[in-house]
């Protein structure tokens, strides 16, 4: 998956999308793929802050829930809630820092933290000493000055500050079944909450006071039950309450012109505004609209003086409803809120006016809302345009808007809403419409407008009132359990049948339509389809007469067709709805004319053209699409489809693209490939179409259609194309201006990607050095940076081996020069913006890769300092985002690594995972940091952790060949640590050690393989292929496969022999040394195994001459002080070529000279025998020696070295609980077969001589066989199956009494 | 990045006149609102002030094996220096590709006629909206791209500093 990369993905995760990608793409077909975590900002440096939809920007970030957000009286910092920690507590973060801190541990669960106006004081709510809550203050920042304000007679649920500072709003109940009220509360304690005074005598909840302290915003709460208490069965009243403190000034219910129920109210520091959630549907199912339910934030003008101080009808709203916000919390110049996303909650942040920019005119709303795709957003920009709509007629059509909307949402609640106001707006002045016998007043114009002449009105009451209908039967068809129908809901939809067949003889084209939809709906939802295919059919969609019906006609006309399975018909729908000769004109006038917003757009066309599209080839093969599409170039050819109609144009686009794959994916068989010259034939084509069409929509069209299938198909070039034509094109101020160019920048990215992944780094960097001319975005900045040292890394490398496996990963490490090289340039570029958070960001990672081209400790610590300081400017300047954070867990990294304590690794891990959190659009940046934090866990020694993070990077796009190269010899790393140590040998490998070998195997393949190519990726492979190779080797004899072993060895020997050392060759000819030897011991290991003794010899004696040429100090180098390992000293080494040589001289036949360095191994091995494995090593080197003894005919020096053997797996064995090692087989065996053989064809002196010898080698012999015997009988491994059969011939052997001199036992 | 100025430095009163010619020939030939004054900026005449402060980014792609050049980038401007840029715009664009291939040989800079120069078209939208070279009715508006959405901005006093230099004769 490479080129396309970004844009399919994006695609794909379209609907999982969080709010702050899902605004963006409601914009247009094409969203960026990272999810801003700084303040508000343009999408592009190209265009000013207003000229798109807003994107909510993330302040948290984490496993765990965030919520609860709120800015510090200076702005600085905000407070929230978390229980990142299991429980939850009181956090805080610095501005557009998501790593946060806790500030004190409670203990017990806390909520609602919020800092006083002055500055002095965090009020929060506690359950440490009261289960049921108990309002506490701490002195701000300090945290110290614990008091709280209850005492245990009141329980409290809700706490804010009174502007005068001196004063607490508390709500609590006294008792376990009392009211929830308001108390007000001094802050110095001198009155609890049982004692301080009541503001309001009744329940309430989540009240706000504005900041003069006269009014009182709350929602009221009401008992649900008699029995109980309102904290147990408690109901949300209506509306929102608006009570002046001072005065006797009527309380006011404001029930807001919005469906659903209000909550959360919070005014502005200022007190102009009052901000509120609003759950506009019952999103939960549950019967109830209330905070339960998804809700979205508005806010509405305050003024204090006046009465009332607010109008109901002018909600503004901040945020789409595609994700649930509430919890707003205004700042100064922020507005901070609490929104879901994905499963978990995180504070987010907009400016004060919410999501569209308050400069916005209608025709800019109504140029948004064509580009928009998601319905939240489409919804979103239709209120904001029905409140700057004052015409009459033009708010019947907005409310018809908002109806039809929150019907495709199937948000019933707020359909039924909107189709009562344009009920009520659709009659006569003087006549209010009723519901539930209650007046609804409270709107400002209450008195229904008059609509214009020539309406019929009846014909829009007559439509709502079909359409509530099917509101009615959706809301009682979502009620029923699954496939349940019974009695009272077939009754109910009878009763809706029979006002809906009333309807039919309504005069007005657009009553019946409706009705039919919805008789439609119904009968399909009753079982009978004949009579819903009876009701669609007997509608004509060529003669929908307001663009209600015709919206009505595309999704749920179109859509019940569909249902119903009558694609033919669906089709034919879609085809007529799009191609309306009347549409052609009369959008052509309304856009020219600026008349009613509300009319049928051709962007709504073109995307009803497109579903055409994708519905008439969906499922076909190549020839099926080609057929298709003829059949319908024919109706347009024979002039039943407008000539330079929109459907045709959608048609036309369509053959140009079909050489691509089809829409929704590739049928199977259908080739992949989009070469150069396939590309181009279809951009021709697509150009010449392009060309001829002029209008913005229309272009959009055709390139949204090419860019989609480009994407799918790898087709850069068709990609760059189109996304260079169409961010050209757009104008300068559109709303769709900044998303263009947004998409020509990630086309451009993944070409940079895809060069690097290839190698081509000098064209990588270039690439991105043109992006960076945009703007400051990070991810060019540091991608720009990493292919230019990986430019200069194939110059650097001259042939000579790097010098650990660390620096040769690190390669830019080498290129020491090349970092001031391109640190020039990067203060070259940031001359005039020295403190811009770019450069910060470049310079943090610099001196990050600088740390590896040093080896003293005091240099590295201050290139981490370097980067830290670097990274703190980002932040003072604004800087943030994912980045920074990962940036700053590299640094934290580095300092564990470098021995600076666990703390640094924790660090490092939270680091890496905010960053994993706020990349949740960029899979590339996923598999870096996941591959991160599988370094991080492995040094750790969490390889089972280390493994599952290899896994997710394995699922994201290959980097280069050395970071690809580096990730498989980690896994083989942690592969092998996971693995348990082999009991049985080379017979039986446990699958996990198998499985390392097949990373590193994987690794030196693709050394392999990039060596083969030319350029930096062929250099960087050779300097990592040693080090691939010695690993295989490493994993490869400890798995059993010692031939393989051998040769990766051998291999690894002979890359590394260039770069010879001699004296005074320096620390990397020392190191290159330390290689050399350390390879020839893995060889001669192998071949000792193997038992090719030639080749372990002539690889001991290159061991000895490189460990005589190495200092003492030289045997530590390249060892991080964070590693575990053991220390190996001189003398261990050569004692353990000592024993690798006894073996050897051994198996060459040469067993007197194989006695003295068995007999100095031995005596190495002897004073650590209280270590469990070394008494098998030690047993291991006594079977040899007792072995070559035995060659050399000396039987009792033979004997003695067996029971020695057999005393160390004695200790073992009690040490260990394991019975029978194999060392205590094979030397039972040998003293068995010196035994035995002996003794038979010995005379009896010899025997004697032979039993003597076995008494002075202290052996009970007999005993030994059995126990062995009895061990292997209960192991059954197949492999021992040859051992115990001679075991129990030799038990056999043991027992027959001895019948003379000479004679065998019998 | 340094900037020096190369090349004949016109006297003050010729580059007011030039300017002034410029404004006048522009308010001649341009439907667009006359742009009141063309700010001084650096030193220099109007194309050096806009290679200055704008154009010099340019230089990314449009200089001879840039590494930032795609296929498809045009391959005869040297935007490595004001000098060389101001000698490559005398020709023609080459190697042009794809939907931008009708560009090619059409002159970058036609002197005096801001409406007709390539260049002109490439870094303002207004230009290029109108842009028509007889002849080559395959290099219209659709075949030029924004260099805008290349090289950030775009930066208006550049824009004007280069109409005003074409309007003058490109000297």
């Amino acid at each position: 998956m490479s080129l396309g990369l970004r844009l399919r993905s994006a695609i794909r995760h379209r609907t999982a999308l969080p709010l702050a990608v899902a605004a963006v793409y409601s914009l247009a077909f094409w969203a960026p793929s990272q999810a801003a975590a700084a303040g508000p900002a343009p999408a592009s440096g190209n265009v000013g802050a207003d000229a798109a939809l807003r994107e909510p920007a993330r302040w948290t970030a984490g496993d765990s829930d965030q919520l609860l957000g709120s800015l510090t009286p200076d702005g600085r910092d905000f407070v929230y809630l978390s229980n990142r920690d299991a429980v939850a507590s009181v956090w805080s973060s610095r501005v557009g820092d998501a790593a946060g801190r806790a500030l004190f541990d409670e203990g017990a669960d806390v909520s609602l933290p919020r800092v006083s106006p002055d500055g002095r004081w965090l009020l929060y709510l506690s359950s440490r000493d009261d289960a049921t809550g108990d309002a506490c203050l701490r002195a701000w920042p300090s945290m110290t000055e614990r008091r709280c304000l209850g005492d245990g007679r009141t329980a409290e649920s809700f706490a804010f500050f009174f502007p005068d500072g001196a004063h607490v709003g508390v709500v609590a109940r006294a008792a376990m079944h009392g009211e929830m009220l308001l108390h007000k509360v001094p802050i110095d304690g001198s009155r609890k909450v049982a004692d301080a005074d009541i503001v309001l005598p009744r329940s309430v909840a989540t009240p706000a006071l504005s900041p003069d302290g006269r009014w009182l915003a709350y929602v009221a709460v009401e008992r649900a039950s008699t029995t109980v208490g309102v904290q147990f069965a408690m109901q949300l009243g209506a509306g929102l309450h608006l009570r002046r403190l001072e005065g006797k000034a009527a309380e006011r219910v404001v029930r807001f012109d919005l469906p659903g129920a209000t909550g959360f109210p919070a005014f502005s520091p200022d007190g102009k505004w009052l901000y509120f959630a609003q759950a506009l549907g019952d999103s939960n199912g549950d019967q109830v609209i209330d905070g339960d339910d998804r809700s979205v934030l508005f806010r509405v003008a305050f003024d204090p003086r006046a009465d009332p101080p607010l109008r109901s009808d002018n909600a503004v709203q901040l945020t789409s409803g595609a994700t649930s916000c509430r919890y707003p919390a205004p700042g100064r110049d922020r507005l901070l809120f609490t929104c879901e996303v994905r499963g978990r909650l995180d504070v987010f942040a907009l400016p004060l006016e919410g999501v569209v920019p308050s400069t916005w005119s209608e025709s800019r709303l109504l140029l948004a809302s064509d580009g928009a795709t998601e319905a939240g957003t489409r919804a979103l920009l239709a209120a904001h345009l029905q409140l700057r709509t004052h015409d009459p007629l033009a708010r019947l059509h907005g409310w018809q808007r908002l109806a039809e909307l929150a019907v495709q949402r199937d948000d019933l609640a707020a359909a039924s809403f909107y189709l009562g106001r344009s009920q009520k707006v659709a009659t006569p002045a003087g006549e209010t419409e009723t519901k539930d016998g209650e007046a609804t007043d409270a709107t400002a114009g209450n008195a229904a407008p008059a609509i214009r002449p020539g309406t019929d009105r009846s014909a829009a009451r007559g439509v709502a009132t079909a359409l509530l209908e099917w509101v009615g039967h959706r809301a009682e068809t979502l009620r029923l359990e699954h496939g349940a129908r019974d009695e009272t809901y077939a009754s109910a939809q009878a009763t809706r049948l029979k006002t809906l067949h009333d309807l039919l003889g309504a005069p007005a084209e657009d009553v019946t339509i409706a009705a039919r939809l919805a008789i439609a709906a119904i009968e399909d939802a009753l079982g009978r389809e004949e009579r819903a295919e009876a009701a669609l059919g007997a509608i004509d969609p060529t003669v929908a007469t307001s663009a209600l019906a015709w919206r009505l006609l595309a999704s749920l006309g179109v859509g019940r067709w569909l249902a119903l399975q009558r694609d033919e018909v669906a089709l034919r729908w879609m085809a007529a709805l799009c191609d309306r000769e009347d549409l052609e004109g009369a959008a052509a006038r309304a856009a020219e004319a600026g008349a009613d917003p509300y009319a049928i757009r051709e962007a709504e066309r073109l995307e009803l053209a497109d579903r055409f599209v994708q519905r008439l080839l969906r499922g076909k093969g190549a020839a099926a699409r080609a057929a298709a599409l003829a059949a319908w170039r024919g109706k347009a050819e024979g002039g039943s489809l407008i000539d330079g109609g929109l459907l045709a144009l959608r048609l036309e686009v369509e053959r140009a693209l079909q050489p691509l794959a089809p829409p929704g994916g590739r049928v199977a068989g259908e080739s992949v490939v989009a070469d150069a010259a396939l590309q181009e034939q279809v951009r021709a084509a697509l150009f010449a179409i392009y060309g001829r069409e002029r209008g913005l929509d229309r272009r959009r069209a055709l390139v949204r259609a090419t860019l989609e299938r480009a994407a799918a198909r790898d087709a850069s070039h068709l990609l760059y194309q189109f996304a260079t034509v169409w961010a050209s094109f757009v104008p300068r101020g559109h709303p769709e201006r900044a998303l263009a160019i947004d998409v020509y920048r990630q086309v451009v990215l993944e070409r940079a990607y895809t060069a690097s992944a290839g190698g081509a780094f000098a064209e990588s960097r270039g690439v991105l050095l043109g992006l960076t001319l945009i703007d400051d975005d990070p991810e060019a900045q540091l991608g720009w940076l990493f292919a230019s040292l990986r430019e200069r890394d194939g110059g650097a490398n001259q042939g000579e081996p790097a010098g650990t496996l660390a620096a040769a990963l690190a390669s830019r490490a080498r290129s020491g020069p090349h970092l001031d090289a391109v640190a020039a340039e990067v203060e070259a570029r940031f001359a005039k913006q020295p403190n811009a958070p770019a450069a910060g960001l470049l310079r943090a990672s610099l001196a990050l890769r600088r740390v590896a081209t040093t080896r003293d400790p005091d240099a590295q610590r201050g290139h981490l300092e370097a980067a830290e300081a670097a990274l703190d400017a980002v932040a003072e300047a604004g800087g943030s985002g994912r980045h920074l954070h990962l940036l700053r867990g590299h640094v934290a990294h580095q300092r564990f690594l470098r021995g600076e304590g666990r703390s640094f690794a924790v660090q490092a891990h939270d680091r890496y995972r905010l960053a994993l959190e706020l990349s949740a659009e960029d899979l590339r940046l996923q598999g870096g940091i996941w591959h991160a934090i599988g370094l991080l866990q492995s040094a750790v020694g969490n390889h089972r952790e280390a493994l599952l993070a290899f896994d997710q990077r394995l699922r994201s796009p290959r980097a280069d060949s050395a970071m690809e190269i580096g990730l498989w010899l980690s896994i083989a790393r942690s592969r092998w640590h996971v693995a348990p140590p082999a009991i049985d040998g080379a017979a039986s490998p446990h699958r996990e050690s198998l499985a390392a070998v097949a990373a590193a195997r994987r690794a030196v393949a693709l050394c392999d393989a990039a060596t083969a190519t030319a350029g930096g990726e062929a250099e960087v492979a050779r300097a990592l292929l040693p080090w691939a190779l010695d690993r295989l080797a490493l994993l490869a004899f400890d798995a059993g496969l010692h031939a393989e072993a051998l040769q990766a060895a051998s291999r690894a020997m002979a890359l590394g022999a260039r770069g010879a050392a001699g004296p005074g060759a320096g620390e990397q000819a020392a190191i290159a040394e330390a290689n050399r030897m350390r390879r020839s011991l893995l060889r001669a290991a192998a071949a000792v195994a193997i038992g090719q003794a030639e080749v372990a010899l002539q690889a001991l004696n290159a061991a000895r001459a490189s460990l005589a040429r190495l200092k003492d100090d030289d045997l530590e180098l390249g060892r991080r002080p964070s590693d575990p390992a053991l220390r190996i000293s001189r003398d261990h080494l050569l004692r353990l070529i000592d024993g690798l040589q006894g073996r050897a001289l051994l198996a060459a036949g040469q067993a007197r000279a194989a006695l003295a360095p068995l007999q100095r191994r031995i005596a190495s091995l002897t004073p650590s025998e209280d270590a469990d494995p070394a008494h098998l090593t030690l047993a291991a080197a006594q079977w040899h020696l007792g072995l070559a003894q035995a060659e050399l005919g000396d039987l009792r020096a033979a004997m003695q070295a067996l029971g020695s053997g057999l005393r160390a797996c004695r200790r073992f064995s009690a040490a260990t609980g394991t019975v029978a090692p194999p060392e205590r087989v094979y030397l039972v065996e040998a003293a068995l077969a010196l035994h035995l053989g002996r003794a038979a064809a010995l005379d009896d002196l010899q025997g004697v001589l032979a039993a003597e010898a076995i008494d002075n080698a202290r052996i009970d012999l007999a005993s030994e066989a059995e126990s062995v015997y009895r061990a292997l009988c209960a192991h059954g491994h197949p492999r021992w199956a040859a051992a115990r059969d001679r075991l129990q011939m030799a038990l056999t052997l043991l027992a027959c009494p001895r019948t003379g001199k000479g004679a065998s036992p019998q | 990045m340094t900037h020096s100025f190369h090349g004949r430095i016109p006297s003050r009163a010729a580059s007011i006149f030039r300017a002034s010619a410029g404004l006048a020939l522009l308010a001649a030939l341009s439907a667009t609102p006359l742009v009141a004054c063309v700010p001084e900026l650096d030193g220099g005449d109007d194309f050096t002030q806009a290679y200055d402060s704008w154009l010099h980014k340019c230089s990314a792609c449009h200089t001879p094996a840039a590494s930032s050049a795609v296929p498809g980038t045009e391959s005869s401007l040297d935007f490595s220096s004001a000098d060389k840029a101001r000698a490559s715009l005398r020709g023609g664009a080459k190697g042009l590709t794809g939907n931008f291939a009708g560009c090619n040989d059409v002159a970058f800079v036609v002197p005096g006629k801001p409406e007709q120069s390539l260049l002109m078209a490439a870094i303002d939208s207004d230009a290029r909206a109108t842009f028509d070279v007889a002849g080559k009715p395959g290099c219209s508006s659709d075949a030029i791209s924004d260099m805008a959405i290349k090289v950030g901005g775009p930066d208006t006093v550049a824009i004007a500093k280069v109409r005003a230099w074409i309007a003058a004769g490109a000297l």
